[in-house]
């Protein structure tokens, strides 16, 4: 007898596992299937930035306003993911609105001001040229003067892990690395479950819902027209270059080539430039950031900031945006709104699709497909999703007490509560199982083995590289030299893997982090490449020679 | 006035010095700082074709690998110097180097090319193939049956040598190459605080801790054959620290080969610096400029702004790691003389390392194989002719292999450096001035 729920949710990025939450919360059975990892598509691609948009003040004030909102939300029920990020937007004085450049942006931060008061913003702040350049003296050219903002990150990977967490714990059930290959409909089109296939299986079972959810960002179009269609998207392309370490405090907007709106982002230990918007017509499952992305990101990036040309570039993130379908606009100008398709019009009754949108305010997107669907099901219960913390979203920690308490360094508590939040004494606690426990399993960043045998035991991580997304493993400038032998080691261990699949998993992570780096294979990151082979040589059977392969 | 001026103080540089020197040069060594030998494993790679199956692998000789490396690798430098001269230059830069080692007592039995390649415990926990080894590494080969029951080592709270993981992962491939199942089992003993190996290394240099070891060690070696340890014992007095815990044990000691930071790298790389201050051979910084006279190499300049001539120059800068070879907005090239590099697959003229580097890490890239194209006599190309008439190219600056494929770094750097310190003599004409 095949499976049963009441929603099976397609998609494990912000708004699947958004969704997943809510309509558990309100007491719906509730099926998730991810074809990979959570928060692997348009979520993990994203830069993290819950602003505001100001960016869409001009052209949509409605989406600038409905993120000011949400983000302001999502800052209640995700303290610990989040971090503030103060943006300056330095004037020139050959910028287009010549010597009223500052005043203009002035103003139009007094607008954003009114908007942003949803989400807790600090009021914008004019400075002067000597002003801008005390506080970020990296900056390269003729300034009038710059305008500060007051905006907020969060990370996306931890977000889907809580989303999907919190669902788990109201009851709902999260497959990850399983495919949705099709759904089953009734003679009259009625929309009945899904066909699923686990990943690396051949066989494939039946999921039957009352409802199906697409969630699937830029993928949904594909999964719509499992059912005869009813999603159009215009997929554009964003690529981020990463660089090894922080070189500002504030993030940096600036001008490309083009004259598009680019950022200098600080990101934990590193530097993110960002982001390439281009119409993306390949295979979104084999994405790789292009040579033309990455000088064109690399030209803007180090004309404002030119200590840039010699900073180690170690990585892309690249992700697709599920933007709805326009003509006739160029990629900036394309809406983010969103959009609740019911496809019962369309013939497939039980199918809803969430199209477009942002990250800024996945969950409102969520609570206006799950309103829909509840409306469907005849569920009263009243969206919970903005009054509820997420996991370990409650109180704080002390990090100062938690690193005394556990004998380990403060770097190493702030990151744990950043990402843990009230749960941090629990994922330190699994340290007091083994004389390594507070061991950095990296010399890069402050992970340590208790917090990845807490993510491996309790945070639906399949596979080796999954831990990247809930512990920054390998994230950083050692690629995964240093740590992803140990990490494998100790998943090995967690799940008592023999040596083969031991080593499979150890190169699920290398595989991630060479997507990732293969794009920026030039400078130093050269020697990095070069190390990391030599690390790892006999760990798997070296190739046959294909000299002209 | 220098005779032979070599730029590069790893394993092909100090090689090169002392083949130079060895025939009458007067030699000045250039090095800017460790680069690739100083983090080495600890194996010496001789040469192997990893396109035949293990079985077929291990029934071959060294010789014969030279011979595949030869036939299947059109750029390889074991091709451009020919056979005879390679597995000639093998044997007298082995030799060399066993010179270099003797004194830290790190030198392996004389080279044996009839022989086949060792299956040796690396610290990964994987058997790596390799031609030999320095001495603390051999004992044990994986390519044979492993007699008796061999304790594994490990420092508790240390995570670098996990002694499960080396016991599971070296017993499963030594299954998979000799046929039979290796006994392996963990030792575990506790020292104290946390050191990495670089400390560890540090404190066996010092007899107390040899002899603390050794106590802690006290009822947990009952029926063990031999004992496999982590790269540490001992970072200047190695022999000393193997020596002592022989004694005190009664067991064969065996050190595993090291991931980074590595001790055994170390270990060789101040062997070598060692050799060079012995034979009185100067030493000047980092080269970083030239000028050029006709077809020839008239003088080089130092950072520090010092100009020195010679009458030929071995170039032995190493690859990525070492900075020989760069990619910046120039493209990919070696990094001194601006001359152009080929891969394994011809010219590296790439835009982008999408190009040249494969889409998975297992796959082969052309980009590592990157170095300069050189002719026989070693001399790098531009544009199909030789770039300077006395400048010779020796190690991993040469293009046309990976080290990390056909495990033969090593083998290259010794005979390379040794060929090409003989051919910059050769080049010198007249008599070369006595050192």
């Amino acid at each position: 007898m095949p499976q049963s729920t009441d929603v099976l949710v397609i998609g494990g990025g912000a708004n699947g596992t958004g969704l997943a939450r809510d309509l558990a919360m309100r007491g719906l059975k509730v099926t998730l299937c991810e074809k990979g990892d959570l928060a692997r598509g348009a979520t993990g691609g994203s830069s993290g930035m819950i602003h505001g948009g100001p960016r869409y003040l001009l052209s949509d004030v409605e989406t600038t306003r409905h993120s000011c909102r949400d983000s302001g939300y999502i800052q209640k029920i995700a303290p610990h993911i989040l971090f503030r990020i103060p943006f300056i937007t330095p004037v020139g004085r050959n910028d287009e609105f010549g010597p009223l450049g500052v005043l203009l942006y002035d103003a139009y931060f007094d607008v954003y001001d009114r908007l942003a008061v949803a989400k807790n913003g600090i009021p914008h702040a004019r400075l002067t040229a000597k002003e801008m350049l005390a506080i970020e003296p990296g900056l390269a050219g003729d300034f009038l003067g710059g305008v500060t903002l007051d905006e907020w990150g969060i990370d996306p990977g931890r977000l889907c892990v809580l989303n999907a967490l919190d669902a788990a714990r109201h009851g709902a059930e999260i497959l990850t690395y399983t495919e949705v290959v099709g759904l089953t409909r009734r003679s009259d089109g009625q929309v009945t479950g899904a066909r699923v296939r686990s990943a690396g299986q051949v066989e494939v079972r039946e999921i039957s819902a009352r409802v199906v959810a697409n969630c699937g960002g830029p993928w949904a179009e594909r999964i719509a027209n499992l059912a005869g269609g009813g999603v159009r998207l215009r997929p554009g392309k964003g690529v981020h270059l990463i660089y090894e370490k922080r070189l500002t405090n504030f993030a940096i907007i600036l001008k490309a080539v083009d004259g598009r709106q680019m950022f200098v982002l600080p990101y934990q230990n590193e530097t993110w430039v960002g982001t390439t918007d281009d119409d993306y017509y390949g295979d979104l499952d084999d994405l790789w950031a292009t040579e033309d992305e990455i000088r064109y990101l690399r030209q803007a990036a180090e004309r404002l900031l030119p200590a840039l040309k010699d900073q180690r570039l170690i990585g892309t993130r690249t992700g697709v945006r599920n933007t709805i379908y326009r003509w006739g606009k160029t990629e900036d100008d394309l809406s983010r709104r969103h959009e609740v398709v019911d496809h019962g019009a369309l013939g497939a009754p039980g199918l809803f699709s969430l199209a477009g949108g942002k990250l800024a305010s996945y969950r409102m997107q969520a609570e206006d497909l799950s309103d829909t669907i509840c409306k469907r099901l005849g569920v009263h219960e009243p969206c919970q999703t903005h009054l509820r913390v997420l996991p370990g979203g409650d109180a704080l920690p002390d990090e100062n007490e938690l690193a005394r308490a556990y004998g380990i360094e403060p770097l190493c508590a702030r990151r744990i509560v950043h990402r843990h939040g009230s749960l941090a004494g629990a994922v330190l606690d699994v340290g007091r199982e083994m004389p390594t426990g507070f061991a950095p399993v990296c010399s890069f960043e402050p992970t340590l083995e208790c917090e990845v045998r807490y993510c491996i035991r309790n945070e639906f991580v399949a596979h080796l590289g999954d831990l990247m997304s809930r512990t920054r493993l390998a994230i950083g400038a050692c690629q995964g030299h240093d740590c992803a032998l140990r990490a494998a080691q100790i998943f090995a261990e967690e799940r008592g893997l023999n040596v083969a699949d031991e080593r499979a998993e150890l190169m699920t992570i290398l595989s991630r982090r060479w997507r990732s780096a293969r794009p920026v294979m030039t400078g130093r990151q050269l020697a990095q490449t070069e190390l990391l082979m030599t690390q790892y040589t006999g760990l798997w059977q070296p190739p046959a020679w294909v000299p002209h392969a | 006035m220098v005779d032979v001026l070599v730029i590069g103080g790893g394993l092909a540089g100090v090689m090169a010095a002392l083949s130079a020197q060895s025939q009458g040069a007067k030699v000045v060594l250039a090095s800017r700082s460790y680069g690739a030998t100083a983090l080495s494993t600890g194996a010496l790679d001789i040469a192997f074709n990893p396109a035949l199956s293990p079985a077929l692998q291990q029934a071959r000789t060294l010789a014969e690998h030279v011979m595949d490396l030869i036939a299947h690798r059109p750029h390889h430098p074991y091709d451009r110097m020919g056979l005879t001269t390679s597995l000639t230059a093998l044997r007298r830069g082995y030799e060399q180097l066993l010179q270099v080692l003797q004194p830290a007592g790190l030198a392996p039995p004389p080279l044996d090319l009839e022989g086949e390649n060792l299956g040796l415990p690396a610290s990964t926990g994987t058997v790596i193939p390799a031609g030999a080894a320095l001495l603390p590494h051999l004992g044990i080969d994986f390519n044979r049956p492993l007699a008796g029951r061999w304790g594994v080592l490990e420092f508790l709270g240390e995570t670098f040598h996990d002694a499960n993981r080396l016991a599971r992962g070296l017993a499963a491939d030594a299954q998979t190459l000799s046929g039979s199942p290796a006994e392996l089992i963990p030792v575990r003993v506790a020292l104290g605080e946390r050191m990495g190996p670089m400390g560890l290394a540090a404190l066996f240099d010092s007899p107390e801790y040899i002899d603390r070891l050794a106590s802690a060690l006290r009822g947990k070696m009952d029926g063990l054959a031999g004992l496999l340890v982590p790269p540490v014992l001992g970072l200047n007095d190695s022999a000393g620290a193997r020596r002592r815990l022989t004694e005190l044990t009664g067991l064969p000691i065996v050190e595993t080969l090291a991931h980074m930071p590595s001790v055994p790298g170390l270990r060789l790389q101040r062997a070598l610096d060692a050799a060079v201050k012995a034979k009185g051979i100067e030493r000047c910084g980092e080269i970083a400029a030239f000028r050029a006279a006709g077809t020839e190499l008239a003088a080089v300049t130092t950072a520090g702004g010092r100009s020195m001539a010679a009458g030929a120059y071995v170039l032995a800068s190493g690859r990525f790691v070492s900075g020989g070879v760069v990619w910046d907005e120039r493209g990919c090239r070696e990094a001194l003389f601006d001359l152009p590099v080929v891969s394994a697959l011809g010219a590296v003229e790439a835009e982008s390392p999408l190009s040249v580097v494969r889409e998975t890490p297992v796959e082969s890239h052309p980009l590592l194989t990157a170095g300069v194209a050189v002719d026989a006599q070693l001399r790098p190309l531009r544009e199909g002719r030789v770039a300077f008439a006395n400048l010779f190219a020796a190690g991993m600056i040469l293009g046309g292999f990976a080290s990390r494929y056909a495990l033969c770094a090593d083998g290259v750097a010794m005979a390379t450096g040794y060929q090409a310190g003989s051919a910059a003599v050769a080049t010198l004409g007249g008599a070369p001035c006595l050192a």
